[in-house]
């Protein structure tokens, strides 16, 4: 439900760009299809070998022209899907400046009383967490959208949903920890330690059982869908999709940390000018 | 790191199991080439067709037993990295638990909690990538380098130039990529600052309209990012197709060398397919490494900020005497105490001697600043003193339990932390499973019994975190009942009544003289009218009861 509001919405950011995105999905679709046609050249040069073999003669000029077209190929290929993330990484970095410009404008609107009734760790959340998802949409599952038709869709999902919830989980157990920490001395002077460490370990269980199960439909399921889709012709494809899950699992832990660390040490830095 | 390893249990079983299917896999990985070759050269070449069907049966079973042997590894690998996280969490979380005062004020609130969270995430993060990767990426490597010198020949020497070439390729990209992340998170930083600002001034901001100037601030900053950003994403979007070409190029090259040699007689067609693979394997898994390894500095920074909570010892100690046999009951004597905070040069409180006895009130006034708070902290022993003896029921306080002496002791500090949940739950802070009869009369002695009352779901009414739901007067008096729930023998009062209007003060007041019995009441208070039936008045200046 929550995805499918931001995914719209991002839709509606993203009509501004319609020319720009036709041609970045159009570079996409060329670079991948010139990919494609790399393990063709490579059977060529084998045939060719063998004709070779069987003639009993050596056709260096074929072999040399079809090596030479390989690296063309290659070449092209890659310069367009350079061209690809280029366009994108403006695409991505506007949209997101939209975004954040509307959410600084809507702060200034936004009725006073429901600043009584929010938290500014609530308000912040909600806003990272939106941000998150779009910029998350934006910059991996466009493109892989393209690149990527044939990830079975349902598998997507499965690890999606698991990863939601870790996030979710992840969030309560940070706040405890900020909480419990924040309120040390009465933790303290109400011997209240062996009961913060009960639930905390409750939280911990649900996170560690909820993180398996994402991390084992997220990396189990796609390495093989990819593998049976892709492996047979090329190895190297394969390399290169769990290349890009390393990729993945680094941009997440980034932004995770980003968003977390910032966030903490601005408030930790306003309480500190504030006096609270 | 040592310290992390010797803390965080690992199962040996699981690691041993995951090695093995890694070889297999890699052993797996390895086999697929060889049986092409294989394949090309007996059925291919001779053109028989029951050859070729068998050697694709072999490579589609191998494939699917690759499959089955890479997605139980990936599990093994997640039960390791998330049991290693949970355990950490959990070690990290309890070792914070048991720190002082002194040790919260020497790392810091934030500090820990992004040790206890991200920190640990990260390296969590770091060890999936080592049991996944970094397992496997050697051991392809070095499998690659040996089928490919044993059935290539000269072709594998294609690989003298490429790893280097990749290597150099690869850490120009990242030393731009890396130049580019640390600016993009200190304009990150700026606009959440920004933000947060206005956030929390947006009371202000309206007051003086000046939305627009905040928007305007903002709106700079938020331009700059997105600057940066998308630089930066160019730059990443650089890495893959660099690579691929080099790939591309690579291949292009062993095909090259591959058909001379087949050309010559020394090389079979099948063979030389096999090695372009071979050789593209060794590339993936030099790359992947060289990945991991760049990643290993930070995520070693993290595990060393966590080793460092862990090798911290709480500095109070625990002494042992036993409850029974104290000599008193209710009473507080400071004996000359002089204190000063750890890592501070200069004492705050300088010779402080007083005796508070059971049925008393003490109460202590000064300027802000002087040391009151200082004083009422001793108490529940959240510091020790310099020099002197705080005596509890005529025993130095550091001769019990902590949990002892804290559990007759109600502390309610000068800043009211309430926890998010309900008001029974933070009520039963001062009682573990207190009743609905035990929260009734601790409110009713707080006078919080009113507004809870008013309350639609009562005691279960939504408490947010820190209270923020609640007005300062409400939270006051909720930390009062917290500890009135505990019936203790000292009450510490920290300033709590200065958020009351006179009428609830005094009724407050009132209805503890009459509760509380022989307990001793200790109290830092700001109005005359509230310290006026004090038994004893102590003024503080700098540091000292004059
Ligand atoms: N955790 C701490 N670490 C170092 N210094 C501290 C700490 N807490 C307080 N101080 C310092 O000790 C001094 C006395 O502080 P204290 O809180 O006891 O004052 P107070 O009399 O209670 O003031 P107020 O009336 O404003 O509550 C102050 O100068 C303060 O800066
Ligand atoms: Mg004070």
């Amino acid at each position: 439900m929550k995805n499918i509001r931001i995914f719209k919405r991002l839709l509606g950011y993203l009509k501004a760009y319609r020319l720009r995105l036709v041609l970045v999905l159009l570079a996409a679709v060329i670079s991948t299809a010139f990919m494609v046609l790399a393990p063709f050249l490579v059977g060529k040069v084998t045939t060719t070998l063998f004709a070779g073999i069987a003639d009993g003669v050596f056709y260096w000029e074929t072999i040399l022209w079809l090596l030479a077209a390989l690296v063309a190929l290659y070449f092209v290929s890659q310069l367009f899907s350079f061209l690809q993330g280029f366009g994108m990484a403006k695409i991505t970095a506007d949209v997101m400046q939209t975004i954040r410009r509307e959410i600084d404008e809507k702060m200034h609107r936004l009725k006073l009383n429901y600043y009584d009734v929010h938290t500014h760790g609530d308000i912040l959340s909600v806003i990272t967490n939106d941000v998150d998802t779009i910029n998350n949409t934006i910059s991996q599952n466009l493109t892989a959208v393209v690149t990527q038709v044939t990830m079975a869709a349902g598998v997507m999902k499965a690890s999606e949903k698991y990863y939601g919830e870790q996030q979710e989980l992840l969030g309560k157990l940070n706040g405890y920890v900020e909480e419990m920490y924040n309120g040390q001395t009465v933790v303290q002077t109400f011997h209240y330690q062996e009961r913060a460490k009960k639930e905390f370990a409750r939280l911990n269980d649900a996170l560690k059982t909820s993180s398996r199960k994402a991390e084992t439909t997220a990396g189990a399921v796609s390495p093989i869908t990819t593998r049976l889709c892709w492996n047979i012709p090329g190895v190297l494809r394969s390399r290169f999709l769990l290349l890009q899950e390393w990729q993945e699992a680094l941009a997440r832990q980034r932004q995770q940390e980003i968003v977390f660390s910032a966030f903490w040490m601005q408030k930790r830095r306003f309480r500190t000018a504030s006096g609270v | 790191m040592k310290m992390i390893f010797s803390k965080v249990k690992l199962k040996p079983k699981q690691i041993s199991g995951l090695f093995l299917l890694v070889l297999f896999s890699a052993v797996g990985q390895m086999l697929l080439p060889s049986f092409l070759a294989q394949m090309i050269s007996h059925g291919v070449a001779e053109s028989k067709n029951s050859v070729i069907w068998m050697y694709a049966a072999i490579m589609a079973g191998i494939t699917v037993l690759s499959c089955i042997i890479s997605f139980l590894s990936v599990k093994i690998a997640s039960y390791i990295s998330t049991d290693f996280a949970a355990q950490l969490r959990e070690l990290v979380f309890s070792r914070v638990q048991e720190f002082s005062a002194a040790e919260m004020d020497q790392f810091g609130t934030a500090s820990l909690i992004t040790r206890s969270t991200s920190d640990i995430t990260n390296v969590q993060n770091f060890l999936t990538l080592l049991l996944r990767v970094g397992l496997l990426a050697p051991m392809m490597a070095a499998a690659g380098l040996v089928f490919s010198a044993a059935t290539g020949g000269q072709v594998s020497s294609v690989l003298l130039v490429a790893i280097p070439v990749l290597l150099i390729t690869l850490t120009i990209i990242m030393i731009f990529a890396s130049r580019y992340s640390i600016r993009l998170r200190k304009k990150l930083d700026q606009i959440n600052r920004l933000f947060l600002e206005s956030l929390e001034g947006v009371r202000v901001i309206r007051a003086f309209n000046k939305q627009k100037a905040e928007s305007a601030r903002f709106e700079e900053a938020n331009g700059d990012y997105a600057m940066t950003a998308m630089a930066a994403g160019r730059i990443t979007s650089l890495l893959m197709p660099v690579i691929s070409v080099i790939f591309g190029v690579t291949t292009a090259a062993v095909l090259g060398m591959g058909a001379y040699y087949v050309n010559t007689g020394a090389m079979e067609v099948g063979s030389l397919v096999a090695n372009s693979q071979y050789i593209s394997m060794v590339l993936t898994s030099v790359m992947m490494l060289s990945l991991v390894i760049m990643m290993f500095p930070t995520s070693y920074a993290c595990a060393k900020r966590i080793s460092e909570v862990l090798e911290t010892e709480s500095s109070i100690r625990d002494g042992s005497f036993p409850l029974e046999k104290r000599p008193a009951h209710a009473t507080v004597e400071f004996r000359h105490v002089t204190f000063a905070y750890p890592r501070a040069e200069e004492p705050i409180l300088k010779d402080v001697s007083f005796v508070s006895n059971p049925g008393e009130i003490t109460a202590i006034i000064g300027g802000t600043g002087r040391g009151k708070s200082s004083i009422l902290k001793l108490i529940p022993r959240l510091y020790d003193p310099m020099f002197g003896e705080v005596l509890i029921d005529g025993v130095n306080a550091k001769e019990y339990r902590m949990e002892d002496l804290r559990s007759f002791i109600g502390y309610v500090p000068q800043k009211n932390v309430l926890f998010s949940g309900d008001i029974a739950e933070n009520l039963n802070f001062g009682k573990e499973n207190g009743t609905e009869e035990d929260w009734k009369q601790a409110a009713k002695i707080a006078c919080a019994d009113e507004f809870i009352c008013k309350k639609k779901q009562g005691y279960h009414e939504a408490v947010a975190q820190g209270g923020t739901n609640l007005s300062g007067g409400q939270r006051q008096r909720m930390a009062i009942a917290r500890a009135v729930m505990k019936k203790p023998e000292i009450y510490v009062f920290d300033d709590s009544f200065s958020a009351l209007d006179m009428k609830t003060d005094r009724q407050l007041r009132q209805n503890l003289k009459e509760s509380i019995g022989e307990a001793t009441v200790i109290m830092v208070a700001q109005r005359i009218s509230t310290i006026l039936d004090a038994d004893r008045i102590l003024v503080v200046d700098d540091g000292q009861i004059i």
